[in-house]
Formats: C-alpha cells, sequence, structure tokens
C-alpha cells in the first residue's frame, strides 16, 4: 500500500493501482455470483457486493508490497 | 434460511468495516510519506576583499575539497598594498633606531655629567623611543593585515563539496561579503520528509527508515534525526500586535504537515544524490504494534510509546503512555472512529491487568 506507482508520467500512490485491481477482481467475482445466483443468500445483496469490493480492495492492498 | 442470509450478510459487512479502517489507517496512520525531498547545506562563499576576477578555478558541477581555491581576485591592489606596508615598517624601524640612539645618546652625556643635557630631554628621549616603538608595532600589524587581504584574494572553498550553477565569470567585479559560488555541501545531504501530525505519533527520534529515490527506484536505509520544533500556521495570518485568524475556517480542516529530517545511512548507488530531489520514506517504528488487528483497529491509541527525548508534545494531542494491552475497561471505549477514548479510572491501573471477563 505504502508505494508509487507511475502512469503516462505522473505518480500516483499505489492505493490506486489496488483499487482498480480490486474492482477487477470484484467484477468477475460478483458476475459469477450473479450468474449462479449467490447473492440470493444474503440479507441486503447491494449491501454485501459493496462489502465484498470493499474487502477485495483491504486484501489485495494487504498484499501489495511495500518498497 | 433467514439466519442464515443475515449471517452472511453481517459477516460481510464486518470485514467491510475493518478492511476499510486498515486502508484508513494505512494512508493515514502509519508514518510514511510521498512528500520528502532530499536537502542539503548551500554554502554561498563570498570573498573576503574586493576586486576584479582575474581567473576561476573551478567549472560548474565540479568538486571541490575544503580549501582548494575557487577564484583569484586581482592581487595588484593587495600587493601594492603590502609593499606599502613593508616601507612602513621598514619607516618604523628606522625611527626606532633614531630614537634609540637619541636616547642612549643622552644616557651616556648624563652619566658623564654633561650639564648641557637636561632630566627633561633625557626623559623625552625615553618617550619618543616608546612612540617609536608603538609606531613599529603598529607598522607591523598593519604589514600582517595587507598580508593576510593577500591571501584573501585566493578564495578557498569552506566544505567539501560541488559547484551549483557557476554564473561569475572571469572579469566580473566581486565585492567583499556578496556571494559570487555557492556550494553544495556534499557532506550535509539528507532527507527532509513532511509527516501529517497525525502520523507523528509513531515516530520517535532514532527509528529506522526507508528512502526510495524517485528518480531510480533505489530504497536506501535511513535514521529520524529529528523532529522540526515548529512549523508556520496557516490559518494564522497576523500581521501585528494582534492574532488574525481565519475566520472561514468552521467544518473542513487538513492535518498539518510536520517536516522529520531523516539521515541517510548510505547514499544512492544508482545516482547521485541532488538536493531537492523527492523521495517517498516509509518509518519502520522500533516498537512495532503486535496486538491483532482487531484490537488494534478497536483501541487505535494503545500502542503509543512515550515521547523519549525532550520534542514536545505538540500537535499529536493526546501522548498518554499507554504500552500495555488496553484494560478491561478499554472494552467499553466508543467505536474507533470517535477518536481517543475519555480518561477513565482503569487507565491507572498496574501495567499488568487482570484477566480481562470474558
Amino acid at each position: 500500500m505504502h508505494h508509487e506507482i507511475a502512469f503516462i508520467g505522473m505518480l500516483y500512490p499505489s492505493l490506486l493501482a489496488c483499487a482498480v485491481i480490486a474492482a477487477l477482481i470484484w467484477y468477475l467475482v460478483d458476475t459469477a455470483m450473479l450468474r449462479l445466483g449467490l447473492w440470493s443468500y444474503f440479507f441486503h445483496p447491494a449491501l454485501a457486493r459493496l462489502s465484498l469490493y470493499v474487502v477485495t480492495l483491504g486484501v489485495v492492498a494487504w498484499l501489495t508490497p511495500d518498497f | 434460511m433467514i439466519i442464515v442470509r443475515l449471517l452472511l450478510t453481517t459477516i460481510l459487512t464486518i470485514s467491510a468495516i475493518y478492511a476499510g479502517l486498515y486502508l484508513w489507517d494505512g494512508i493515514f496512520y502509519d508514518p510514511w510519506t510521498r512528500d520528502a525531498h532530499v536537502r542539503a547545506d548551500i554554502v554561498e562563499t563570498a570573498p573576503r576583499v574586493s576586486g576584479e576576477i582575474t581567473e576561476i578555478a573551478v567549472t560548474n558541477n565540479q568538486t571541490v575539497n575544503r580549501g582548494d581555491i575557487l577564484l583569484t581576485i586581482d592581487k595588484t591592489d593587495y600587493e601594492l598594498a603590502l609593499a606599502q606596508a613593508n616601507a612602513s615598517r621598514d619607516e618604523a624601524e628606522a625611527q626606532l633606531e633614531i630614537a634609540r640612539q637619541q636616547s642612549s645618546r643622552y644616557d651616556t652625556l648624563k652619566r658623564e655629567g654633561s650639564v648641557s643635557v637636561s632630566d627633561l630631554a633625557v626623559i623625552n628621549a625615553d618617550l619618543a623611543t616608546k612612540a617609536a616603538e608603538a609606531s613599529l608595532k603598529a607598522a607591523e600589524a598593519a604589514m600582517r593585515v595587507a598580508e593576510v587581504n593577500l591571501e584573501r584574494t585566493d578564495l578557498r572553498s569552506p566544505v567539501n563539496g560541488i559547484v551549483a550553477n557557476l554564473a561569475a565569470d572571469t572579469g566580473d567585479f566581486a565585492s567583499t561579503g556578496t556571494p559570487v559560488i555557492a556550494l553544495v555541501d556534499t557532506d550535509s545531504f539528507r532527507v527532509d520528509a513532511f509527516f501529517l501530525e497525525t502520523q507523528l505519533g509513531r515516530i520517535r527520534h532514532g527509528d529506522a527508515a526507508r528512502v526510495r529515490f524517485m528518480a531510480n527506484g533505489e530504497v536506501v536505509e535511513g535514521r529520524v534525526e529529528g523532529i522540526a520544533p515548529g512549523i508556520a500556521v496557516m490559518e494564522d495570518v497576523s500581521s501585528g500586535l494582534l492574532q488574525a485568524p481565519e475566520p472561514s475556517f468552521q467544518w473542513v480542516r487538513l492535518a498539518q504537515r510536520v517536516p522529520i529530517e531523516i539521515k541517510l545511512v548510505t547514499r544512492p548507488k544508482g545516482i547521485p544524490l541532488v538536493g531537492g530531489a523527492t523521495t517517498t520514506v516509509i518509518i519502520e517504528p522500533a516498537m512495532r504494534d503486535e496486538r491483532p488487528l482487531w484490537e488494534r483497529i478497536w483501541n487505535r491509541d494503545g500502542h503509543r510509546r512515550p515521547l523519549s527525548t525532550s520534542v514536545a508534545a505538540g500537535a499529536t494531542g493526546s501522548e498518554d503512555a499507554d504500552d500495555s494491552p488496553p484494560p478491561a475497561a478499554a472494552k467499553a471505549a466508543p467505536p474507533p472512529g470517535a477518536g481517543a477514548p475519555p480518561p477513565e479510572p482503569a487507565r491507572t491501573d498496574p501495567p499488568e491487568p487482570l484477566p480481562r471477563p470474558r
């Protein structure tokens, strides 16, 4: 999480990259769960989907190494 | 079925809250900053004597050692001044010799009983000798001054450093005390890191630090050498005797940034150190927070260490020395978003609290 990435000449905190990666992972998982109808096992699917994204972001940020 | 649905949602939501707090802590509380720069002392060397520059012995960006000649100022005037001072000294010497001879002649005559020499004349001759001695000393001092001035026409480097932005040229007139050459003191390279004041609680003098240079991504070791004792407050725009707080300040505010000086233990190998270069700094607190994540999130002030140095407790707010596990009563503390828990009687407990009730 405590890193920096360069993209077209500008430097961003690596959390931004984590957010993008987490969004991709979340999209895949979310699509799969929608297809399989697994969100129906949740009381509040919208809240659960948002929570899933935040958890994914936390895990990705945790796995991203510091320099 | 409804139980399962509620349970799953609750677990996922609580996990999300923890993940969010973890991210928040990582960005705003962990001691790291992208706002750090290499810094060095800039020595503005100025000649001690005035004159036209006849020779510049260095080129731009040249490395110089302490005592190396940087430039030479026209010596003519100072050589002439030295010659004049020499002559003055010779003259003073001669005057002293004359006065001594006069004095000794009077002394001899007086001893031989001559009546043509009065006591007054003898005393006057003695005094004239003393005056001539003093004149000689003054002339010698003046000669020394002339010598030193002549030596000072060679401007020498006061530090080990690198010539920066050399603008002086042969033929320029250099005035006494006006800087002509800037040197970057290469012995003084360090990193100035601006940390949010919310991160200060986890930074202590002597903590190890990692410095990453934007130039090539190289990471070098550093150490916290000092915490700035003061910064200018942007909200205070007073210029007169009375304070003038910013009236527009009501809801939104940002944490100040406090400069932390980081000594470079090793130097980067792949790039030269450049004053002003951008770096990223992570400080590794000497005392790690070993509590489990849920406890860290629950009691966010629990790990704070007492200030070991004399740095004043300023912006960090509560400086409670509380390294022990949070006492049982802290379980009743407000949720983590509410900041520091209010003081409670349990805080005065001995360091080893009783086993907490399950």
